[in-house]
């Protein structure tokens, strides 16, 4: 019982993904999915706590997210150089493809991660951004279900912006 | 595993609330044109997200009454309205200003600039100020 903090047991958390796999996290990570913090803090998260919306896949970016973000504010960095760190890391996490991107923005919504909910909303903002409506649909494989009708009035009510 | 792999993306798994906090981000009218012509779920998304915001301008656009009062009648929580003439004119008249004054919004409006306004004349200011 020489140093206490040093043996201080590290409080983890076991998350269950939908399809099934078990993560084990600390308590810094859990922290940040303020969808389960009540459980976390009311000490209900036992065994494990299912996750029943995210995919194993994504559920393990969202953990390297949080556990990178956790580690950089604790690290004892200064606040600008810390700032600077995360927004590196955060633009090289957002390189991932329209699909992955899309999913994690679901997931960021229902674990109710601020932070990663904004920051997947402003790259698929950039993204719709500056591209036509043609590119904008191939991009996200969404279908014109517009009639020939709406697609004259929508034209109509937006004419002056395209000019 | 998901059988996600070869899938084509599809932004249209996302609920429209979701949608409209992407559009929120969107700023310039053109983008915004540009996402409401992509499907009619983008089309109600960009409404939504034009009702609710708290601050429009026109300014530098060619917009005429109808266009103007078509968004501020649906932004029910605009605060700040800026519709000055500006380079290219934003051509909102004496009419305009008073279809204005029947927007649910009014109310809460605290600030509208007209600057540079050629066709507004005491007549319509006056009207939306009773």
């Amino acid at each position: 019982m020489s140093s206490s903090t040093e043996l201080t047991e590290k409080k983890v958390f076991l998350l269950k993904s939908l399809d099934g796999v078990i993560f084990e996290v600390e308590e810094s990570v859990a922290v940040q999915l303020e969808v389960i913090r009540e459980l976390i803090e009311g000490d209900c998260a036992r065994p494990f706590i299912s996750l029943y919306n995210v995919t194993s896949e994504i559920l393990a970016l969202v953990i390297e997210y949080c556990k990178h973000h956790a580690e950089t504010c604790s690290g004892g960095t200064s606040a600008t150089i810390a700032d600077e760190d995360l927004k590196t890391f955060d633009n090289e996490f957002m390189n991932v493809d329209e699909n992955i991107l899309l999913e994690l923005c679901s997931a960021a919504d229902y674990l109710d991660i601020k932070s990663l909910f904004e920051l997947t909303c402003r790259t698929l903002a950039s993204l719709i951004k500056d591209r036509t409506i043609i590119e904008v649909r191939k991009m996200f494989n969404v279908e014109n279900d517009f009639s020939v009708v709406e697609e004259k009035a929508v034209r109509k009510e937006f004419a002056w912006a395209f000019k | 595993m998901s059988t996600r792999g070869n899938e084509e993306p599809h932004i249209d798994q996302l609920p429209i609330e979701l949608l409209i906090r992407i559009f929120d981000l969107l700023t310039p009218f053109k983008d915004l044109a540009q996402a409401s012509s992509v499907c009619g779920k983008w089309r109600q998304g960009v409404k939504e997200s034009i009702g609710g915001r708290e601050k429009l301008s026109f300014a530098g656009w060619k917009i005429n009454d109808d266009s103007v009062i078509r968004m501020v009648l649906i932004a029910d929580g605009l605060k700040e309205l800026d519709i000055s003439r500006s380079r290219w004119g934003c051509q909102v008249t004496d009419h305009g200003l008073h279809q204005l004054s029947t927007a649910k919004c009014i109310c809460d409006l605290s600030s509208v600039s007209l600057w540079g306004s050629t066709v507004i004349t005491d007549k319509g200011v006056v009207y939306t100020n009773p």
